[in-house]
């Protein structure tokens, strides 16, 4: 996650820019209509949520893989045969959903594990088409994501 | 917008992304639950209000020498939220914040449904916008806090000092 400072940052500098620009449209009542701004807001919200979400889930990837390459590495065959099911250098690990990917890696059912289930059920709605009606706070939202990078488990 | 059945979900995602039933305990939840309905958006527009009322009082408790507050003109709340569960529009209330040297300080809601918080209200004082963010979980009592929009990292609680700041 080394660009979600600068992710963030590039984002505040834009939310700014429309919010200023959100006051000017309100002085001169011409274009871009509040709407239009409004709508820009909403939508830069969430693409830079987007963004900051590819950061936390290359790193559960990667979390991941070294949970594999660890469980591969385990001198019992007892201990090691079912690490050898999955391929640690498979971009999906060898067909794990990102729900049983984090699952190796964050308890399942573990507060910050259903934090970021519902951060990812909420991505995948806005990158499968569905925006959302609501805004968003990226800040507050890239720290949580921040949180659940420190507790990713990576044996 | 129209929420998606369960069914849809299923196919669309192939389940990957469902946990089960939890308690709406914040925007995310409810942003991502299945079990919003419209008597949780009316109770929730009604909570924002007593909120946001309980916020101008307490920013009248603030102020500093030589300031006053005074109701201003209510605005439309309408959000997209309300409009998906078919709740009417209402008009929430603002503040004005007068000096005795005739500067006019205004305080207006800016959203309720806020992914990360329970709501925010917004300010200009000074040529700089600032933003009062409830921190509390859905139908808590309020966790006020200020940061302003270029230092969103700097945040503060209200209180007289941070108030006597912003309207120096």
């Amino acid at each position: 996650m080394s660009n979600l400072q600068t992710v963030l940052s590039v984002y505040e500098s834009i939310d700014n820019h429309l919010k200023s620009l959100l006051a000017k449209v309100d002085l001169s009542g011409g274009q871009p209509t509040r709407e239009f701004v409004e709508q820009s807001r909403v939508i830069n919200d969430q693409a830079y949520f987007v963004l900051a979400w590819g950061q936390l889930e290359a790193e559960v990837d990667e979390a991941c893989r070294d949970v594999i390459l660890s469980g591969q590495s385990q001198q019992l065959w007892s201990l090691r045969r079912v690490w050898s099911l999955y391929d640690p250098d498979d971009q999906k690990r060898s067909g794990l959903s990102f729900k049983n990917r984090l699952s190796l890696v964050l308890e399942a059912g573990s507060g910050p594990w259903t934090v970021t289930m519902k951060h990812y059920r909420m991505r995948n709605r806005i990158a499968h088409g569905e925006l959302l009606s609501t805004r968003l706070e990226p800040e507050d939202m890239m720290q949580d994501l921040i949180g659940v990078r420190s507790l990713l488990a990576h044996r | 917008m129209k929420r998606m059945s369960r069914s849809e979900m299923e196919t669309r995602y192939f389940d990957d992304d469902y946990i089960g039933d939890y308690p709406l305990n914040t925007v995310l939840d409810e942003v991502t639950s299945d079990n919003v309905d419209t008597p949780h958006v009316e109770r929730r527009v009604d909570d924002w209000e007593e909120r946001l009322n309980g916020l101008y009082q307490l920013i009248g408790e603030l102020l500093p020498d030589g300031w006053k507050s005074r109701e201003g003109l209510p605005v439309t709340m309408h959000e997209k939220m309300m409009q998906a569960f078919d709740v009417p529009a209402r008009e929430i209330p603002t503040l004005e914040l007068h000096s005795e040297t005739g500067t006019i300080v205004k305080l207006a809601p800016e959203a309720l449904w806020i992914v990360g918080n329970n709501g925010r209200v917004e300010m200009k004082s000074n040529g700089h916008w600032y933003r009062i963010t409830d921190r509390s979980q859905i139908f808590k009592p309020p966790k006020w806090e200020s940061v302003r929009s270029d230092r969103r990292r700097e945040k503060h609680a209200l209180t007289r000092e941070w108030l006597a700041e912003v309207l120096r």
